[in-house]
């Protein structure tokens, strides 16, 4: 059983209990996430539910929430603010953002600004959705673990107040001063960052300085390795400086330098002893009793003859303990030598140490001056840690991840982790610093993916689809933008949930055809002898029968509802959308209760709005819900009531509404009215029963239209049922058919055709009539194009652009598509000559061809809206046409 | 005026049964085939005046059924009603794109049912069929 368990992909790594905030205004969506939480078997989820915003920043700010599932669009809050507000109050925990479509670009919005990710509310399901949380917590606690240490390292630097830290890129911008650089230059952080270098430390005058920088420059560059020198410098006041300088060079993953990390220690008293002779004992004791380094003078016998007060901190001992006895260090002048040295404490200091010669109490000797630089290698230490740490967790993540870097218009493979090593058995050393077009030949769309993620710094997913003869597997793909050039790519094996997905499908086909025969049989059984067919029967055998029929009929109503909500739960509900006038629809479906109305003598009314463009929706499924909609009104209004349907332009949403004069219902069951199997208020005795789904899948189905769906009731008035679908322009439409199918055609590698109608005479034809004729003239010659279609993938489509309509066909080579074309032609001949369209119009037909015609989305725009036209039907043409035939 | 033949195609013995007591109550004469192929050579021994055709069928799929009789210049112009459980919207193209006349699913309108042979079986609509063809 656990081999074919459909959630034991969908393990989240611990195994604690996840607390889950979700703040969503619908609770038929909250108990949908709810229900696909509790799917999943290997780990416990406990959801807090939230229906308006204040609600769910109460619970934010109780804490204990570790990922937040957040409808931007609440009562009390819509909108990015929605986001922002719930970030504010808490920075720390992952938010996933649902939203009904990615169209307003509101979803993506808030990936930007902080989101760890956002889900479409139609396409989700058990496994989308655990991912989608598993990789938010997992994503969260990188980002935070990132910041952290970078905080704690921004500590660390800042923390030395004697030694100057300073990073600067390669053209010598500085990027990062410390507070030990304040101090020794007196140039505040601020004043500086962003400004080169330079200009600022080196004097204008001093070219053996700026020789000296390039030269360290061009060394890290070439042999990629710390160096050390000391230069002059000058501080803000002017005053000169001599600084022992470390620098060492930055590497990405590739090896390639991008930045110089200057450590730099004040050395100016050392170097004035150095150079300068100094002649008087008196004064060089003074010096050096007051430098900062420990000094200590050291006879040709090894023996301390002075300590300064620096030496006596480093050791831990008063000078009068060491004077006089043996140095212990071997001396060698001119030499650098790092030693370890023992504190009093048993505290181990590690310490540089430099020697020159000199000359104490008449006789030669060696002035040593020791620093302590066990600060400094902590720090080295710590950053090497950080960069372990960073680099530990990455390599940590179980989901196959690789880092690309733009290189010129190129990505290179600079980086992957262990799990992706292991799905390709070790040979993921071998595409190290491979472009991207070697690693991936088949998979030109992988490019576009990587500089659409780098470019507008978005989060992008792909799935991937079997590529015969290359692949049979199926993969997630995520693409997260990493400033400033890589791109981050988790790839995700899902071949056996869309196997699992494939099984359900057909599972839920299997059941409705087996469930079905029988009962068609036993129907049909029962009506044969109800109906008088097979002979008379009385009346009491009758009423019988016809009690019977009822309930198989409710059966059957019932199996089709199940299997709605199991599609539904599986994401397999098809929404086939198209443009519809949804004032037509409406009418079409409420007229077609005629009868069951006039039974109860209830009046079918409307108040449409019929000058409102076409919708894109899926008619079929819009239908159901409005059927629904209206015989629940029949069912619970009284004789002699009215329904009335409505349809009001909201701007950008169509507002759609089934007024009753019923029974009304109570405001406590409003709050159930939309679950599964609630119903109320039935009634006893015979007439149609419903299912109590009805609702649910009305509400299902125009939230994956991205609409809303409300009830407003009065006890013993009626009730009103209002739903909202969006008004998305032709233009959107167009666009969203064009990129889908160049998606899919790049894929499959197959051809993508479009047969273009285009009024050539637009303007002159609106002139002459109304905007609404010209309208109805492109309504027309959609629907003659669509009837002219065969095949369930060929789509019709506008673009407002100079009058066009157009037949997009999938896997069809420029040939086929010619003879679509003709049939097209025709069609439209017929439809003028017998409609009468006005004689001035011009009509241009012709096929524009994917890849033939054009290799991306602006040239196929550009191909469609300009030109290639080769057929032209006037009405005058049609009109001759059709006298000679 | 001799009674219509109907041939009804499908695996349900029990369905099969009692649409041929509805459709013989309502005066037609009825042959019955329980798989694709037997429908097929049905159909071509004793060219019914129309076809019922399920679509789960075991030895030939009813597509495929639809498909061979279609091509067939002896069986092309029988019109056929598909009736079947499997009522998705693919099969439903798939259907008339292969030349079915009518599509209906389980469980079915007995009225409904009656009235779609009655169009199909109509002179007028089988005479324009044949002009398409022609033309």
């Amino acid at each position: 059983m656990n081999a074919t368990n459909p959630n034991s992909e969908l393990r989240i790594q611990n195994s604690e209990i996840i607390r889950v905030l979700l703040i969503e205004d619908s609770p038929g969506y909250a108990e949908i996430v709810q229900i696909m939480l509790d799917k999943i078997a290997d780990a416990r989820f406990e959801v807090v539910c939230a229906r308006r915003l204040a609600e769910g920043l109460e619970c934010l700010s109780a804490g204990g929430i570790d990922v937040v599932l957040l409808d931007l669009k609440l009562p009390d809050s819509r909108g990015i603010d929605t986001f922002d507000r719930v970030y504010a109050q808490a920075p720390r925990v992952p938010i996933i953002v649902l939203t009904v479509t990615d169209n307003d670009g509101m979803a993506v919005g808030a990936v930007k600004k902080g989101a760890q990710d956002y889900l479409i509310k139609d396409q989700v399901d058990v496994k989308l959705l655990v991912q989608a949380i598993r990789y938010a917590i997992e994503r969260k606690r990188v980002e935070e673990d990132l910041k952290e240490t970078n905080v704690f390292l921004r500590n660390i630097l800042d923390s030395s107040s004697s030694i100057s830290i300073i990073y600067n890129d390669l053209e010598g911008k500085i990027l990062f001063w410390n507070k030990g650089a304040e101090n020794m230059f007196g140039y505040k952080a601020e004043e500086v960052v962003g400004r080169c270098k330079a200009d600022i430390l080196y004097p204008e005058d001093d070219e053996e300085t700026q020789k000296t920088i390039v030269g360290i420059r061009s060394f890290i560059v070439s042999n990629k390795q710390e160096i050390s020198c000391e230069v002059r410098e000058v501080t803000k006041a002017g005053h000169p400086l001599w600084i022992n300088l470390t620098c060492s060079p930055r590497l990405d993953e590739k090896d390639y330098v991008v930045g110089i990390l200057g450590i730099g220690e004040d050395i100016t008293v050392r170097k004035w002893t150095e150079g300068a002779w100094i002649s008087s004992e008196a004064r060089l004791r003074t010096i050096i009793q007051h430098d900062v380094d420990a000094i200590i003078i050291v006879d040709r016998k090894g023996i301390m003859r002075f300590i300064n007060p620096a030496a006596e901190i480093l050791f831990g001992r008063k000078k009068e303990g060491l004077e006089g006895k043996s140095f212990g260090f071997p001396v060698v002048p001119g030499e650098k030598a790092e030693i370890d040295i023992v504190r009093k404490g048993g505290e181990i200091a590690v310490a540089e140490m430099r020697t020159v010669e000199t000359e104490w109490d008449k006789e030669p000797a060696y002035l040593v001056s020791i620093r302590d630089i066990t600060e400094r290698k902590r720090m080295e230490e710590e950053l090497r840690q950080s960069e372990d740490r960073a680099k530990a967790q990455y390599r940590g993540i179980p989901i196959p991840t690789y880092t690309w870097r733009k290189v010129g218009g190129n990505f290179v493979l600079t980086d992957y982790n262990k799990a992706a090593e292991e799905i390709t058995q070790g040979k993921m050393s071998d595409l190290l610093g491979k472009n991207v077009e070697d690693v991936y030949p088949d998979a030109p769309e992988i490019v576009g993916d990587l500089s659409r993620c780098l470019q507008q710094k978005i989060l992008i997913k792909r799935q991937t689809q079997p590529k015969p003869g290359k692949t049979s597997k199926y993969f997630d793909c995520t693409y997260v933008y990493v400033p400033p050039d890589h791109v981050m790519v988790h790839v995700e094996d899902i071949t056996k949930e869309k196997e699992i997905d494939r099984m359900k499908s057909e599972l839920i086909s299997n059941v409705s055809h087996e469930l079905r025969t029988p009962l068609t049989t036993i129907k049909e059984g029962i009506s044969l002898v109800f109906d008088g067919s097979l002979g008379t029967i009385n009346a009491d055998q009758k009423a019988s029968l016809a009690i019977a029929k009822q309930d198989i009929d409710r059966l059957a109503r019932l199996i089709n509802d199940l299997l709605d909500i199991s599609k539904i739960e599986a994401g397999r509900m098809e929404v086939k959308k198209s443009s519809v006038v949804i004032s037509s629809l409406a009418e079409e479906v409420l007229f077609s209760f005629q009868n069951q109305a006039g039974k109860k003598h209830i009046r079918l009314k409307t108040r449409l709005n019929r000058t409102l463009p076409p919708l894109y929706i899926d008619p079929d499924k819009i239908s159901q819900v409005l059927a629904n909609l209206i015989s629940n009104g029949i069912k619970f209004t009284p004789e002699n009531g009215s329904i009335t349907v409505g349809v009001k332009d909201k701007g950008k949403e169509v507002e759609i509404s089934v007024a009753d004069t019923g029974v009304g219902i109570s405001q406590d069951n409003i709050a159930r009215l939309f679950d599964r199997f609630s119903q109320f208020n039935r009634v006893y005795g015979p007439g149609e029963r419903g299912t109590g789904l009805g609702l649910a899948i009305s509400k299902e189905i125009v939230e994956m239209h991205g609409g809303r769906i409300s009830v407003e009731s009065e006890v013993g008035k009626g009730s009103t049922f209002t739903f909202s679908l969006p008004q998305v322009s032709q233009d959107e439409i167009f666009r969203e058919y064009l990129t889908n199918g160049l998606r899919e055609a790049a894929e499959k590698n197959c051809p993508l055709s479009f047969v273009v109608v285009r009024m050539k005479n637009i303007e002159k034809i609106e002139r002459g009539r109304t905007g609404e004729k010209v309208f109805e003239i492109l309504q027309e010659i959609e629907g003659l194009i669509a009837r002219t279609l065969r095949r369930k993938s060929d789509i019709v489509s506008r673009y407002t652009y100079g009058g066009i309509v157009m037949a997009i066909l999938m896997d069809t080579a420029k040939k086929d598509a010619q003879s679509v074309k003709e049939r097209i032609r025709q069609a439209i001949e017929a439809e003028m000559q017998e409609k009468r369209w006005p004689k001035d119009i011009e009509l241009f037909l012709g096929v524009v061809t994917y890849p033939d015609d054009a290799k991306d989305e602006a040239e196929l725009i550009n191909k469609i809206s300009q030109g290639f036209w080769v057929d032209e039907i006037t009405g005058e043409r049609a009109a001759q046409g059709g006298k000679d035939g | 005026m001799d009674k219509k033949r109907i041939l009804v195609v499908d695996d349900e013995p029990n369905f099969v049964r009692v649409v041929q007591l509805r459709l013989e109550a309502a005066g037609y004469e009825v042959l019955v085939a329980f798989d694709g192929m037997q429908g097929v050579s049905t159909a071509h021994k004793e060219k019914p005046d129309l076809i019922i055709l399920d679509i789960m069928m075991p030895a030939m799929h009813g597509h495929r059924v639809c498909e061979a009789l279609k091509k067939s210049a002896r069986t092309w112009t029988i019109p056929i009603i598909y009736l079947t459980a499997k009522g998705s919207k693919e099969d439903e193209e798939l259907a008339y794109k292969l030349g079915a006349e009518h599509f209906l699913t389980k469980p079915y309108d007995p009225q409904v049912l009656l009235e779609t042979i009655k169009k199909a079986l109509d002179p007028g609509t089988q005479l324009e069929k044949a002009e398409k063809r022609s033309s």
